[in-house]
């Protein structure tokens, strides 16, 4: 009763998202602020704003949040009712970022969807790796969103204002802009899971794959590029913070893409994959061009689509077979089992793939070549920033397309060489030399499920083209050809029936390993010398003033004789003493 | 304005709330034996029922107190000196000058309403839910007596009497931890309130010495003159009388390091022990600090304001580390008390507006969601009849489904989470830490963020580690005890109150910030 309350309210708020979307299309850009309060010289409080950027991000939360809202209703059958709350609450904290004008509304949306993300991680609180990659990706955004908080001090008292409409770069001191909008980095760096903040993602895998769609792909992490892009004028005032972030970008999207080509579970391939288109966004961003900002929003609309749709395809095989792990699905593929058992899936999973991958015709070919091409003009203005980018993005194409293909390739095809063996992924799994499942009652998902597959692989498609095509011919060819350099590889590679996985990328350069020994052990280390502090020393001394004030009452006791004279006496001397003693003073 | 004859209304209202608990204390230990333990928790929710109204009808839109600026700084043209109302001035002790002199503003009001109602909550609570071993006729009494003790010390205008309200409250909570307190550990709860009781009065004793040193210079004990024409000078004797105040007060506080009684005192204590006890009897001490060090000596807390931010922020360290290793769910909640004062002491330390109100803030949020979570921990431990992690097992959330969901909630409002109550406080301490009073050194203040600031990420880390290890985990290998009944009614009308306020200030701060509009 309860659980179908919230998923009718669930869908009915995401529709209305929609909805607003609509109704506010085409509206002058206005603001709105209400519940203010005047503390010092600042004012504390909230505003909303309605302009371009806040109708295009409403639509695409309103759209991903309703195909997942309906996906979740076949995907999930045990504690419905606070998942689809949980996702509600989500998807409202979303639409308070993009619509807020007030930095304190866009820091409780963005706080909000941390701690909803949390929650939905450890939906399936059972599992262990749940409970742990929750813990992982609360406690890392928390970290980045303290220097977020610390940003909008500096920028809000800096400018006298903490409204976003009412930050002028103009008006800010240089040194402070810098500072201020480097803490704001910081935020962002930890909510779109850029380098160094970026291992937590990967391990938000274990949450239900919807919400992977949803937040670990469409919305939450891409509120990153959201936010820089809404104050592009503060963050484009400086130099030095724009180089930051474009260091930053450059390193994350080829890390993180060198992962994914190295990753044994789908959903861990397109978290890496996430991680590393992100990082194409934010390059676009750090060239401080309107070009880059318009490239940077076009690409976070396609990878919404795309993306959220690879994510719903990977909750399909998680639902129908029990495991996105390859060396599973190989044991499906064996007979090519899987690709005809599950033919919606197969066809929008391709789709998304191919989107992913830059091939011509799809979505994401027309966005990655837009971010292309303002590297280019931005090189050719003589930037290194733009070169630099241009160099990283070419690159991290090559290797889009390579991982893609092997994901398509392993899952979906039995291996020509091998003639059928699990092959390259039995090392993972000790279990892998038993029988070949059960396949013949493996069939597609309900209906409820493949219908926002359709909806999200026709978006793949479709929305590469509504921005108009302006294809710059030259770097289109050129993406083409770092596609097929990417492609063959792979082709090569599964065709011999082989997987080689360099060590060093299997364990993702090592990093979650050193994290844990810099910054998790000496806690636990400080935590237990602070409880052993406060037994061993600051209650020493307490229990040691309660003991000598035993000792002294003992040693009074010893004066009780009992004895008047002995009290008369004493008392006739130290009124004496007394007496002498104020005498002296006096004098 | 507020008119003459609705000045006596709220006087007549405000010793109407001081004196109704007392005598309805006195009347309850009159009645016969067995028809009081009957009818006590009836009574003494009637009668804090009946203050709690009464503290609502003193919330008029007040202006603050008085501008707290450092220095001989002037009040700005037109502020009233004294926006005081409900004033109650009568001679008291004439030979020592001495008054009876009481009255209520914009900061001691949210802070009387917050006292009568968690008094009130744990009178509904007990209801039903009793300590084991009875005698709710001298708990409902000595609960009432507290709420009097609280309420005449956040309205006391004279450091005698809030000396005397201060040491009312005492005898009664040692009482309380001491007789009603875990019946598991008899030695450990004597032991627990001793140590309480002697820590307090110890600091309690410094304090009446620097109100005696303040009495030396200035020739009063009124907290009205006092606050208008201060003590200046920051040296000598006014010096030595903050730090008598300030470290008598940081006993009560409890600041690092003197928070050695808290956790003890908490975790032994019955659960509406412990709601009080953290939701009202830790406020006096940043009370004592914002109403009495701030204003009377205003030069001499500016040359201590560093020392006391510096220890503030080892509080929130320190304590939210001590929070990472505790193995009892009572114990780790009453830790992380110190952290969160720990954050009222740093914004009291800036001396600047946003601090200011941010440590008034927390006080207010502090009270309403430590109140929440000894509330739920004190129903899983009645519920497994220990507090320890490890014997109360994992996966409550497939146990006691509401009671951990309620518990998480109130763990991320704990931590602080924007949108719930919690976050406002903390938020501005940090940014009044950011931009402190001009006449303290700003490099110093700047590290005291970035060290609370990374605080908060600790506080974080133990409450999700709660989360974790109660509320999550494998249910099978945690099978449900016999006794695990999920959330009662009761449970649920005395919660009510405090998820609604928290949610509330959460997203309406400006519900309590206004009340401070000219702070």
């Amino acid at each position: 009763m309860i659980a179908t309350v919230w998923r009718v309210a669930g869908v009915g708020f995401s529709l209305l998202l929609v909805l607003i979307a609509a109704l506010l299309y085409g509206d002058s850009a206005s603001q709105h602020a209400f519940l203010n309060s005047q503390i010092g010289e600042v004012t504390i409080g909230f505003a909303v704003r309605t302009d371009d950027l806040t109708v295009l991000l409403l639509a695409v939360v309103g759209v991903v949040a309703t195909c997942v809202q309906i996906y979740s209703l076949g995907y999930l059958h045990e504690r419905a009712a606070s998942y689809h709350a949980l996702v509600t609450l989500f998807t409202a904290a979303m639409a308070a970022v993009v619509v807020a004008d007030s930095l304190f509304l866009l820091l409780i949306g963005w706080e909000v969807m941390g701690a909803c993300s949390y929650l939905l991680i450890s939906h399936y609180w059972e599992r262990r790796e749940a409970r742990s990659g929750a813990v992982k990706a609360f406690l890392m955004t928390r970290l980045a969103d303290v220097g977020f908080l610390f940003g909008i001090f500096v920028l809000g008292v800096g400018a006298g204002t903490f409204r976003i409409s009412a930050l002028d770069p103009a008006q800010i001191d240089p040194g402070v802009l810098t500072t201020g909008t480097l803490l704001l980095l910081v935020g962002v760096v930890g909510k779109s899971a850029q380098v160094p903040l970026q291992t937590w993602l990967p391990d938000a895998m274990p949450g239900p794959s919807p919400v992977s769609a949803l937040i670990h792909a469409a919305t939450m992490v891409a509120a990153g590029v959201f936010l820089i892009a809404r104050l592009y004028d503060v963050f484009a005032a400086s130099a030095t913070t724009m180089t930051v972030l474009a260091i930053v970008a450059c390193v994350t999207m080829l890390y993180a893409a060198l992962c994914a080509a190295a990753a044994v579970e789908v959903k861990r391939v397109l978290a890496w994959s996430t991680v590393s288109q992100l990082a194409i966004m934010f390059a676009a961003l750090s060239l401080g061009t309107h070009e880059g900002r318009h490239a940077a929003l076009f690409h976070l609309v396609t990878h919404a689509a795309f993306k959220g749709l690879l994510f719903l395809c990977a909750g399909v095989l998680l639902h129908q077979v029990g495991s996105a792990a390859f060396v599973v699905l190989r044991r499906y593929t064996r007979r090519g089992r899987l690709r005809k058992a599950l033919p919606v899936t197969f066809v929008t999973m391709t789709i998304g793939l191919a989107a992913l991958a830059g091939v011509p015709g799809f979505a994401g070919f027309f966005s990655k070549d837009s971010v292309l091409e303002a590297a280019w003009e931005h090189a050719h203005g003589g930037s290194v920033v733009g070169w630099f980018v241009l160099v990283s993005v070419g690159l991290t194409a090559g290797l889009t397309a390579f991982y893609c293909m092997r994901l398509w390739l392993w899952v979906f095809f039995r291996t020509p060489a091998l003639a059928g063996a699990v092959g390259a992924f039995e090392a993972d799994d000790p279990m892998a030399d038993l029988e070949d499942p059960d396949t013949s009652k493996l069939k597609d998902a309900s209906w409820l499920m493949l219908a926002p597959l359709v909806l999200l692989a026709l978006g793949a498609i479709a929305l590469g083209y509504v921005d108009g095509l302006h294809l710059n011919w030259v770097v289109a060819l050129a993406s083409t050809v770092v596609v097929i350099f990417g492609v063959l590889p792979a082709y090569s590679l599964w065709s011999r029936g082989a997987d080689p996985r360099p060590v060093l990328l299997e364990r993702e350069f090592g990093v979650d390993r050193a994290y844990h020994a810099l910054f998790v052990v000496p806690v636990r280390w400080l935590s237990k010398l602070s409880v052993l502090g406060d037994r061993d020393v600051v209650g020493a001394y307490v229990r040691a003033v309660g003991r000598s004030g035993a000792l002294a009452s003992q040693g009074f006791r010893l004066l009780q004789t009992g004895n008047v004279q002995t009290y008369l006496t004493a008392a006739v001397v130290g009124v004496v003493a007394l007496a002498v003693l104020a005498g002296v003073i006096a004098s | 304005m507020i008119t003459v004859a609705n000045d006596d209304f709220a006087a007549g209202v405000l010793l109407a709330i001081l004196a109704l608990p007392v005598l309805a204390a006195l009347a309850l230990w009159a009645l016969p034996v067995q028809l009081g333990e009957r009818l006590a928790a009836l009574y003494g929710a009637v009668v804090s029922g009946l203050v709690l109204v009464g503290s609502l009808l003193l919330w008029t839109p007040a202006n603050g107190w008085i501008a707290y600026v450092s220095g001989g700084e002037t009040l700005a043209p037109g502020e009233q000196v004294k926006p005081l109302h409900g004033v109650t001035d009568v001679p008291w002790i004439p030979s020592l000058g001495v008054r009876f002199h009481v009255g209520v503003d914009s900061i001691s009001v949210p802070l009387i309403v917050l006292t009568a109602l968690l008094t009130f909550l744990c009178c509904v609570y007990s209801l039903k839910i009793t300590p084991r071993i009875g005698r709710m006729r001298s708990l409902v009494a000595l609960l009432l007596v507290i709420e009097a003790g609280v309420i005449g010390a956040f309205s006391a205008m004279d450091l005698v009497l809030f000396f005397v309200c201060f040491e009312i409250v005492l005898i009664p909570m040692w009482l309380i931890i001491d007789i009603w307190g875990d019946d598991h550990d008899a030695p450990g709860r004597k032991r627990a309130a001793t140590t309480f009781v002697l820590m307090t009065v110890f600091g309690s004793a410094l304090m009446l010495l620097g109100f005696l040193l303040v009495f030396r210079q200035a020739g009063t004990f009124d907290l009205v003159q006092l606050t208008n024409s201060p003590v200046l000078d920051g040296h000598g004797v006014p010096l030595a009388a903050a730090l008598l105040i300030a470290v008598g007060l940081a006993v009560k506080v409890p600041l690092w390091p003197l928070h050695i009684w808290l956790p003890d005192a908490h975790a032994k204590a019955p659960t509406v022990g412990s709601v009080i006890l953290a939701g009202v009897l830790l406020k006096l001490g940043t009370y004592g600090l914002i109403r009495i060090l701030v204003p009377v000596l205003p030069d001499a807390t500016v040359t201590i304001a560093p020392y006391l931010g510096g220890f503030s922020t080892v509080a929130i360290i320190a304590g939210s580390l001590a929070c990472l290793g505790q193995t009892d769910v009572k114990r780790l909640i009453a830790y992380s008390s110190v952290g969160h004062m720990g954050f009222i002491g740093l914004g009291i330390a800036t001396l600047s507006p946003a601090g200011m109100k941010g440590a008034l803030f927390a006080n207010i949020a502090h009270g309403i969601i430590t109140g929440l979570l000894f509330f739920l921990a004190g129903a899983i431990k009645d519920r497994h009849d220990t507090s320890d992690l490890a014997t109360i097992g994992r996966a409550l959330y497939a146990r006691l489904p509401r009671i951990a969901a309620l518990l998480t909630f109130a763990c991320l409002a704990s931590l602080g989470l924007p949108g719930l109550a919690g976050f406002w406080g903390e938020m501005l301490v940090l940014l009044g830490a950011y931009d402190p009073a001009d006449s303290l050194p700003r490099a110093t203040y700047l590290v005291f963020m970035v060290l609370a600031g990374l605080g908060t990420v600790l506080t974080a880390a133990y409450f999700l580690r709660l989360v974790r290890k109660l509320c999550q985990g494998d249910p099978a290998e945690h099978p449900a005890g016999a006794f695990a009944v999920d959330l009662s009614r009761i449970e649920l009308i005395t919660w009510t109150p405090l998820i609604t306020l928290t949610v509330l200030l959460g997203v309406w701060p400006g519900l309590l910030l206004h009340q401070w509009g000219s702070l």
